[in-house]
């Protein structure tokens, strides 16, 4: 039986570790994408724009599948300093969670952008401030506090994500969910388990995100 | 007088008695339906027209035929062949099913209809040996006959990957995600057979028999409850390996079983 | 080759279907959990609340697994006798619940934005509750609703990818089937990504198609 708890801990332990990891390398990206569509040329802009059609309009199980099973068909591949890392689940796990992720998150910062109150924008040009310097001090912080609520929602999404994972080996706590119940042919304990795992985490998201929307606006008057 | 009469009442009382019984207990099985994984060439597969096929396919239909019962295939992943057995959504399950002391706790086994060995597929350049394994990834399909061998034989001196599909597993083969693969010994020839994959991988050393692990054989799996159709599979399948069928089919699908 | 591809596209049939099933299942459940969110009752009006607060917590695939494997086992056994739930319906029902709990927020943020008036009006010349309901508010809500349902919609879609895992045999598992047996997994999982941006393309056209009607009469 404690076996079983080694187990589930180590699930999920990846689990969080993937959610952690795809958060940050996709929010850093999404960040990189919405600036390249802001003050890129046009073939970035073009280019951007494809990439987040095409990402947000295919299954993250594609997009998963696509990046592991798929990056190992070509042998220039295989053979090319990428395989370091594509070569291990967990990198192509939090790859795909991370671009997925950061084209939502991108689109909603877009969003977020579009509805800073124009006059703030207006005062910044009045004050003689540079677009980026602009962007850069006023607009962005204002924009990202504005998105802060559907982030969450984002990042709750990344979490359910991380469930596809064991259909590249990765063991996160649905495969090791999955493994136990294959061996001890109870599904409904393991699932009504997973079910309170999942829900617990969930509360604990939404928690420190209203922490944090807490401190952020308690600066705004 | 008295008594031959008598003697006739006899006789035709219990001709009716054992027509009857003949007719309670000898109800003619009229539909089964099977569940099957229809990922696992060559016992079964899905075809190029959406049929599944397969030897296992094959053999269930050579069983209705003898049984003039009507069969069904329902294809269903492999994890859930059991627990929808059990609960009734199925009469019976062929798909490469080990007969395991385990499995047996869950559901009945019909006798043996194959005889399973695995094989370890690796690439050729590696010239592994048996037990150059230890300390390698080996890919295998979750909740199988295998993934156990390994986990007890092994332990912890292999890394372990667990796949949902066999086929994923020789995807990771070819991309060299896994040193090497797990497999029945009729997939493993079954891949190597197809898209020349034979050129570069092939079985490490000979296939495995282990009565233990492996089982001790294939068996068509029924729910415990429903020993009319397990008795009645069993005497189709004795039937048909007296009378030939089932030699034929053995030689149509592992026709090169000898060559490893 | 092309058979491979035949079959991925006419298995596209099958998402589509299960989709559609799904969006039907969502959207009765989203008007219900709407209306249960609102209602007098409070226990009623508490259950409803966790039910949607649940559905929309857990992950996709678990809700899918715990419908395909675990709630057969749980009916049958409470009604004694096996009660089917194949892989289609099981993906329907798990897609269409979760679309359900989510419309529901939907639905309850259009009726929100209906004039209070028009509600007053409607019994002021005698309709009953229900007919208040159908007759005045929901094609009043369609047009608030439509952006949320169109977005849960084009989810929905994405999500039907998931119930490829319970053996489903849609465009994820003619995929990995082509892609198995030719080697080439990029190809083909390429051309079912594809796919599926075609189907969530068109769908967008459409949504703003009935968007721009629905808004018609809006300056």
């Amino acid at each position: 039986m404690h076996t079983y708890l080694l187990t589930l801990l180590g699930g999920l332990g990846i689990t969080i570790v993937l959610t952690l990891a795809s958060l940050v390398v996709g929010l850093l990206t999404a960040i990189l994408l919405t600036i390249g569509v802001l003050f890129g040329n046009r073939l970035l802009k073009y280019s951007i724009h494809a990439f987040l059609f095409f990402m947000r309009g295919t299954p993250l199980l594609v997009q998963i599948f696509l990046i592991y099973y798929g990056s190992g068909q070509f042998a220039w591949l295989r053979e090319s300093f990428l395989w370091i890392g594509l070569r291990h689940p967990m990198v192509c796990a939090i790859l795909a969670l991370a671009m997925n992720s950061a084209c939502y998150t991108s689109v909603l910062l877009q969003g977020a952008i579009a509805s800073v109150p124009k006059n703030e924008v207006d005062a910044c040009a009045a004050m003689g401030m540079s677009k980026w310097l602009a962007f850069r001090r006023v607009i962005f912080p204002r924009a990202f506090r504005i998105a802060l609520p559907a982030y969450s929602n984002e990042v709750l999404m990344i979490l359910k994500g991380t469930a596809l994972v064991s259909t590249i080996t990765l063991l996160d706590f649905m495969g090791v969910i999955q493994q136990l119940i294959a061996t001890t042919y109870l599904p409904i304990p393991f699932y009504l388990l997973a079910g309170a795992v999942y829900l617990i985490l969930n509360a604990l998201i939404t928690g420190i995100f209203k922490l944090l929307m807490r401190y952020h606006t308690a600066s705004i008057t | 007088m008295q008594y031959s009469r008598m003697y006739q009442l006899g006789v035709f009382i219990f001709f009716c008695m054992s027509m009857v019984s003949h007719l309670a207990f000898a109800e003619p099985i009229k539909t089964i339906r099977f569940a099957t994984e229809a990922t696992y060439p060559p016992f079964e597969y899905v075809d190029a027209t959406g049929q599944i096929q397969g030897f296992d396919i094959a053999l269930a239909k050579a069983l209705c035929a003898e049984m003039q019962a009507r069969c069904y295939f329902e294809n269903q992943a492999f994890n859930s062949l059991i627990p929808s057995l059990q609960i009734g959504r199925y009469d019976a399950i062929i798909s490469a099913l080990g007969i395991t002391a385990e499995r047996q706790k869950q559901v009945a086994f019909t006798d043996a209809y194959y005889e399973p060995s695995s094989s370890f597929v690796s690439a050729i350049r590696h010239h592994y040996h048996l037990s150059d394994l230890i300390g390698k990834k080996i890919g295998v399909q979750i909740s199988t006959t295998f993934a156990t061998y390994l986990e007890k034989t092994y332990a912890d001196t292999i890394e372990i990957k667990y796949y949902s599909s066999i086929q994923d597993a020789f995807l990771d083969l070819l991309s060299g995600r896994v040193d090497a693969v797990l497999a029945d010994t009729p997939i493993a020839l079954s891949w190597l057979k197809q898209n020349d994959n034979h050129l570069a991988f092939a079985i490490v050393e000979h296939p495995l028999i282990n009565h233990q692990y492996f089982g001790a054989g294939y068996g068509i799996a029924v729910a415990q409850n429903n020993p009319v159709l397990l008795k009645a599979l069993n005497e189709a399948l004795k039937k048909i390996k007296a009378n030939g069928v089932y030699q034929k089919l053995m030689d149509t699908y592992f026709s090169d079983r000898d060559k490893s | 080759m092309s058979g491979f591809i035949d079959q991925i596209i006419s298995s596209t049939v099958m998402t589509i279907e299960l989709a559609i099933f799904a969006l039907l299942l969502g959207l009765v459940v989203g008007l219900v959990g709407s209306l249960l969110e609102s209602i007098s009752i409070r226990w009623l009006r508490y259950i409803a609340a966790s039910l949607i607060f649940i559905i929309r917590g857990l992950p996709e695939v678990l809700v899918l697994f715990f419908i395909f494997f675990g709630l057969t086992a749980v009916l049958s056994q409470l009604f004694n006798t096996f009660i089917d739930i194949n892989a289609f319906a099981a993906g329907v029902l798990s897609l269409g619940l979760i679309f359900g709990a989510y419309a529901s927020q939907v639905f309850r943020g259009a009726f929100l934005a209906i004039d209070q008036g028009q509600l007053d009006a409607g019994r002021a010349v005698g309709f009953s509750p229900l007919q208040v309901i159908f007759l005045i508010q929901l094609p009043q809500a369609w047009r608030h609703a439509l952006p949320g349902l169109g977005n849960l919609w084009l989810i929905l879609v994405k999500d039907t990818a998931i119930v490829s895992l319970i053996g489903l045999p849609e465009m994820m598992n003619q995929a990995k089937l082509a892609a198995s047996t030719t080697n080439q997994p990029f190809l083909y999982y390429l051309i079912a990504a594809l796919l599926y941006l075609i189907i969530t393309s068109v769908s967008q056209v459409v949504i703003r198609f009935l968007s721009d009607r629905a808004n018609r009469y809006i300056s």
